[in-house]
């Protein structure tokens, strides 16, 4: 938890920022807005970090999003259709089924993403790379490029987690209860320390008997599995899909979250903690830009320079821990 | 291993040429400069002029707005003799040279949606006038704060021209400078400019395409800037994420969203009054123009130029597909033609 040190304290500094920069009475806006948005990030800042830890990598995360989004109003919008034209059956899709659908499609696409790295032995990078041309072109093909008119089917969904509880975000708290999950597996199950060993020492963990390529599956499923959870949230929250669009360049902002928050990009490091610490961060950086009225031409620059600023403040006081 | 890799590409790629075809009929395309779904209805209406004037027609959406994912395709299509190409442009200002000297001269080239600096690298430009479109949202923002008021403008980017000439039309309205053609350009990064007429310029928000970002400069926008009167997005997404923002806000006094394009929860928010108007182009009338232009040029091989006595041409060959203001009044109408043309 030492490690996690230099980065909670530059994400108070922002919190401490973002307020001092907002009339007293909006304080509570904004910080719900931020909330708000970290409780989407953290989704994906988890899942990425779940894989980093062993080592593993997967640049397809954004075209994963963008696939199971395009997935979920398929199942609700066309797949009834599509029944009737060619089968003459009546069917309707209800939402919990279609978000069952869209959990069971980032299952598949990760054991994809894994049994290529491992028993086919391509390398991760090239894997998730071409994964992320192949998942948005799917996207694209399945509903013809066409944003769909789902708002309605999701409307419930969206008024119950526009709200709050306890005056709490209701994203915040979908993501501790994640979050809390993963903490359980990660720090408190033997699988989770496979997790650790794989990514520390690969050869060293399949010695030691752990089953490596089965494990290394499973991040991968883990991975997917969580841009699917992103991809039903995003849903909800935004009302849209646009499917040649949506999720785009996701990836480098979970990754950056997940290697923020204390992931080594190396492997066999890393906190659900300091993920989320990390997501926080990255969605707050933004916001600050807004409320000091930075020009939009330079905004990319002064996250870019604070992220760098934060890994250096970061690296600083770990080394002095050590010493 | 291997050797059924290869086997296995070499059956993609014979399946892929197999499925080229072979109608004889000369072959045209529509290159539009990303795949919203915009391009949908423009491809309905080339699709129509297709068959009206019987050439074969691809439509191409490419999947990143970018120059580079252009022009590859367009490279393909001249390689694959296709004999005229519509194109909306990415960056025009930049790759002009690129029209000029490696497309004009190969085949015929229409711009539509966007169009490129010099007439002379292009056939004709069929397309909305942006500027008086933009003209056309500032009267919305006039008409619902006659008095003035504080501004907002939400963009995708801004070195689109479309996007300079509908912001600059908004904005010159406001000013109460009346023109007919764009003149000077207000800085991009201007905030908090008086205007006149009692009207102020916040900012000008841009998103580079991404929905969540835009739904985060309005929710900040609502919390720096709570006494904002009126939201104006000039792209077809802006609106609706304006909206989802302007509805999530604890504000007691939200305010009013000026739009573009008829995305679904755009025309919502007009029935609900959360938006005051929506000016709406007429892709398909791009798409319908534009092969038909290129359909008739193809055909007259060179013997007689088509275009001179074109209806509504201009002097630079331009063609202006008139841009409709859509409010509570005419939405039912609007509606009722949109599901016609998507067959719906």
């Amino acid at each position: 938890m030492k490690k996690l040190i230099g980065i909670f304290g530059f994400m108070l500094f922002l919190v401490f920022l973002i307020l001092e920069a907002t009339d007293r009475e909006r304080w509570g806006d904004n910080l719900f807005n931020n909330g708000q948005r970290i409780g989407l990030a953290g989704i994906l800042c988890i899942g990425a970090g779940l894989l980093i830890i062993t080592g593993g990598v997967d640049l397809s995360i954004g075209s994963v999003v963008g696939l199971c989004a395009v997935i979920f109003c398929w199942l609700i919008l066309d797949l009834p259709v599509l029944a009737q034209k060619h089968l003459g059956m009546d069917i309707y899709v209800p939402v919990p089924l279609a978000i069952l659908g869209v959990l069971l499609s980032g299952i598949v696409i990760g054991i994809v993403n894994g049994v290529m790295v491992t028993y086919l032995r391509v390398q991760p990078f090239v894997v998730t790379l071409c994964g992320l041309f192949i998942y948005r072109g799917l996207a694209r093909s399945l509903r013809g490029d066409n944003v769909p008119a789902i708002r309605e089917h999701v409307e419930d969904l969206s008024s119950f987690f526009k709200g709050d509880f306890l005056a709490v975000p209701t994203y915040i708290w979908l993501l501790l209860v994640l979050a809390s999950l993963v903490t359980v597996f990660l720090h408190m199950t033997k699988y989770g320390r496979y997790f650790f060993a794989i990514g520390s020492n690969e050869r060293a963990a399949r010695f030691s008997g752990i089953n490596v390529d089965l494990y290394k599956i499973l991040a991968y499923v883990f991975c997917s599995l969580f841009a699917a959870i992103y991809a039903v949230m995003y849903v909800i929250h935004y009302n849209t899909v646009q499917p040649s669009n949506t999720g785009n360049f996701l990836e480098l902002y979970a990754i950056a979250g997940a290697v923020l928050g204390g992931c080594s990009l190396r492997g066999g490091e890393g906190t659900t903690v300091g993920m989320l610490i990390g997501a926080s961060i990255l969605v707050m950086l933004p916001t600050l830009a807004n409320m000091w009225g930075v020009r939009d031409t330079l905004e990319p620059t002064i996250i870019g320079g604070a992220l760098l600023a934060c890994a250096v403040l970061d690296e600083f006081l770990r080394s002095r821990s050590k010493t | 291993m291997l050797t059924r890799l290869v086997i296995l590409l070499f059956a993609l790629v014979v399946a892929a040429t197999g499925c080229r075809s072979q109608s004889g009929k000369p072959k045209v395309a529509f290159v539009s400069n990303n795949a919203y779904d915009f391009w949908t209805f423009a491809q309905k209406g080339a699709e129509k002029a297709a068959a009206e004037n019987d050439v074969e027609l691809e439509f191409k959406k490419p999947q990143e707005s970018s120059v580079e994912a252009q022009q590859q395709i367009i490279d393909s299509l001249i390689v694959r003799g296709f004999k005229g190409i519509a194109v909306s442009p990415n960056l025009p200002q930049n790759a002009l040279a690129y029209y000029k000297d490696k497309v004009s001269s190969k085949v015929a080239l229409v711009m539509a949606d966007n169009d490129l600096p010099d007439p002379a690298a292009r056939k004709c430009y069929i397309g909305t006038h942006n500027y008086r479109a933009g003209r056309s949202a500032g009267e919305f923002v006039k008409k619902a704060f006659p008095k003035g008021g504080k501004v907002a403008i939400f963009v995708g980017r801004i070195d689109s021209p479309n996007a300079v000439e509908r912001r600059q039309g908004v904005l010159d309205v406001l000013a109460g400078k009346d023109l007919k053609d764009m003149d000077k350009t207000t800085p991009p990064d201007a905030t908090d400019l008086d205007l006149g007429n009692g009207y102020t310029l916040i900012a000008t928000k841009t998103d580079l395409g991404e929905v969540q970002k835009c739904q985060a400069h309005a929710e900040d926008m609502l919390v720096k800037t709570p006494d904002v009167n009126c939201m104006v997005g000039l792209w077809e997404y802006n609106p609706p994420a304006m909206l989802r923002a302007v509805q999530g806000s604890k504000n007691a006094k939200k305010p009013l969203i000026v739009a573009f394009d008829e995305n679904p929860d755009t025309l919502k928010g007009i029935r609900t009054g959360e938006v005051v108007g929506t000016i709406v182009q007429d892709p398909y009338e791009f798409g319908y123009q534009s092969i038909k232009v290129l359909a008739k040029i193809i055909k007259a091989d060179g013997k007689e130029d088509v275009l001179k006595n074109w209806p509504n041409i201009t002097s630079n060959g331009s063609i202006f597909v008139a841009h409709q203001m859509i409010t509570k009044d005419n939405i039912d109408a609007f509606e009722k033609k949109v599901k016609e043309i998507l067959g719906k």
